[in-house]
């Protein structure tokens, strides 16, 4: 399991402050929703009358296991690709492209952009 | 009633900006979209501005249904985009973004080849501004890869256009079909600025690489000019139906690995262009109708997502994600405004992408293209992936990177909630958008089964994201870059002509210093005969000839009185 998972595992918030997402249950209300809410579209699928274009548009909840069974080929195949043609962030340049965002940051502060007084040059 | 071109208002404008004092230029970019939007409206269909120039019979503007919905569009997001960068003092982009956006709807209103060219190509120079008004090094090298390519079209644009005049005797601007040459050429200068596989790559490594006001504005106008030069002059052949396909499906592979949330949007950007494409081969009048309306709702919903994380760079001063994460504390309403784009791009009910996107598969699927409507089909669930969960996902939530920042600027967030009004406005109420569509349209997006089926295919799209997450399945966001085709002239060819530009120097090193060394022979030679110190020219001390004088005299004088 990646660290990526458990929001907790993030910095601890600067302001103390303990957001309606940070708690574990709260995330577990929301993925246990979305299945719940899967559920209900494949029962919906037998409740009208279908008529697509293509026969296998009738197959039950078609767009349901395609979509989910796309989704994994494209996340997965991905993983490997990037084995493939992943480089470092310096591949092509020595430098950060972080370090290059000054050029729209805020020095030439609000009140100053919005009197018009001076330029958002760095 | 009016004839005045709004192109010509955005470039006079733009031409006379830097003249007007820096407090009011934000003004005057907000206000031109608007009177250039009159313009359109009080204009009546036609074709105007017809001049002859060496014998050619120009038609500078016309405007039709199809020439309409793209000048509308692009005046909306002219405007969006003035909004947006309403709090910017930087007069360069200011006059680029004005000039670049009135050559786009130039381009769109342009009757004949030659007028398309000429602005075509000012797209392609005033552009290039928005990326160099970063002020870097690696900017400068990302425009100048950017200005070889869009130039490069243009080029091939005018060898076509005037091998197609040589055959026909003609430089109309309509339906051409890949039947010559000169239209093959065409079509190669349309599909480089329309991105297609293989020649897309200058979009994923120039526009992120463009300021935060830059990339929003880039993002609504070259494409979607491509793409509706695609369908004046190539609706129906058929290969775009195939290009289109391969559009969608392959950039969908890079999105889910891509660091760079604006480069992910880029891909993101690039496979909703296949969906035009797509649109455009198939020809249909529905098929049409969908490449317009999804051109129209794809630039707003696509400039919101841009916006959204521009407003992110500038916030927190990196757009990487992994970097990002738990924003949604610093901004809420970014966030807010992000995910109503994230619906409308993954074409939820109710939001714009679904009023469009399906009438292009439904187009598809009426011509029983079965393979390209399942491309098509899971194209959208790779859409779900990198611009439905990934960008919010990992900007705003995910693991809380700790970062906090301020909320975006007001006129960001202004700019943002139009953007995402009208998104949930053409979502809620098609009619408005079909009513201006090219042909009548004859299609209900709201029907039970279409609702059922795409929530299904979003929803398990969804299910899928959450399993391979909580699984650890789904690949981590880690800094790095992947290649591209762009590989190809960054390294490879640099790898191979580094080695003959090297012999190159190195001859061209050795015949001057042979030269060199024969001419300063040469000069010390002419130095001894002529120069300063040569017995010829020598000039003898002045005192010695005075001297010397003096003696003469005085011998002349002895003998005189001898």
């Amino acid at each position: 399991m990646s660290d990526q998972n458990n929001p907790n595992q993030g910095h601890p918030d600067p302001d103390g402050k303990t957001w309606w997402l940070d708690k574990p249950e709260n995330i577990r209300l929301i993925v246990w929703s979305l299945v719940v809410i899967c559920i209900a579209l494949v029962i919906a699928d037998f409740l009208y009358h279908k008529h697509g274009h293509f026969d296998f548009e009738m197959w039950p909840a078609f767009y349901a296991w395609y979509g989910f069974l796309s989704y994994c080929f494209i996340v997965l195949s991905a993983k490997q690709i990037r084995k493939l043609i992943g480089r470092k962030e310096t591949y092509y340049d020595a430098e950060d492209s972080d370090l290059n965002n000054e050029i729209d940051n805020d020095s030439a502060n609000k009140d100053a952009a919005l009197n018009g007084a001076d330029n958002d040059k760095p | 009633m009016t004839s005045l071109s709004p192109a010509l208002l955005f470039i006079i404008a733009g031409c006379l900006l830097p003249l007007i004092p820096a407090s009011t230029r934000r003004y005057v970019a907000l206000l031109v979209p608007v009177i250039g939007i009159a313009l359109l409206l009080l204009t009546p269909h036609g074709s105007y501005g017809q001049v002859s120039i060496f014998g050619l019979e120009l038609t500078t503007y016309r405007l039709d249904k199809l020439a309409f919905v793209w000048a509308l569009i692009f005046h909306i997001a002219a405007f969006i985009g003035a909004l947006y960068a309403f709090h910017l003092k930087d007069t360069v982009q200011q006059v680029a973004a004005l000039l670049y956006q009135g050559a786009a709807i130039g381009a769109v209103l342009a009757g004949d080849m030659i007028t398309l060219f000429v602005w075509w190509e000012l797209t392609a120079i005033a552009s290039v501004f928005l990326i160099w008004a970063r002020r870097t090094e690696r900017a400068y090298r990302v425009g100048m890869r950017y200005l070889m390519i869009q130039i490069g079209s243009g080029v091939i644009l005018l060898t076509g256009v005037l091998m197609h005049l040589h055959d026909t005797g003609s430089i109309a601007f309509d339906n051409l079909g890949l039947t010559s040459v000169a239209t093959l050429l065409i079509f190669i200068s349309f599909g480089i600025k329309c991105a297609f596989p293989f020649l897309h790559n200058w979009l994923q490594d120039s526009y992120p690489e463009a300021t935060v006001t830059g990339t929003v504005i880039l993002s609504a106008f070259t494409t979607k000019l491509a793409v509706y030069a695609l369908a004046r002059g190539y609706a129906g052949t058929e290969i775009l139906i195939w290009i289109g396909a391969a559009m969608t499906a392959f950039p969908i592979f890079f999105a889910v690995i891509e660091n760079d949330l604006r480069r992910v949007l880029a891909y993101s950007l690039n496979n909703q262009l296949g969906f035009m494409v797509v649109g455009v081969g198939i020809g249909t009048e529905m098929a049409l109708n969908g490449t317009a309306a999804h051109a129209f709702s794809h630039i707003l919903y696509k400039a919101l997502l841009f916006m959204a994380m521009g407003a992110v760079l500038y916030r927190v001063k990196t757009i990487k994600a992994s970097e990002l994460g738990g924003l949604y504390k610093s901004m809420p309403w970014t966030t807010f405004f992000c995910i109503i784009g994230s619906l409308s791009i993954s074409a939820f009910p109710l939001f714009s992408g679904f009023i469009s996107k399906s009438m292009i598969l439904t187009a598809v699927a009426v011509e029983h293209h079965t393979v390209v409507w399942l491309i098509l089909l899971m194209a959208s669930a790779g859409v779900m992936d990198h611009s439905g969960i990934k960008i919010p996902f990992f900007a705003f939530f995910a693991h809380d990177s700790g970062k906090r920042c301020e909320e975006a600027p007001l006129n960001m967030l202004w700019a943002m909630g139009i953007a995402a009004f009208l998104c949930i406005a053409i979502g809620v109420y098609p009619d408005a958008l079909y009513a201006i569509m090219p042909y009548p349209v004859d299609y209900a997006p709201y029907t039970t089964a279409h609702v059922i089926t795409q929530l299904q295919l979003l929803m398990f799209s969804a299910l899928a994201f959450t399993v391979l997450f909580l699984t650890g399945l789904y690949p981590p966001e880690i800094k790095s870059v992947n290649l591209d085709t762009d590989w190809l002239y960054r390294k490879a060819a640099v790898k191979i002509i580094a080695p003959v530009s090297t012999a190159v120097a190195s001859t061209q090193a050795m015949l001057f210093t042979g030269l060199a060394t024969l001419t300063q022979r040469s000069l010390s030679k002419i130095d001894q005969l002529v120069g300063p110190q040569a017995w010829l020219t020598r000039s003898v001390d002045s005192t010695g000839m005075v001297g010397l004088i003096t003696a003469t005299l005085l011998v002349f004088l002895m003998f005189y009185l001898w």
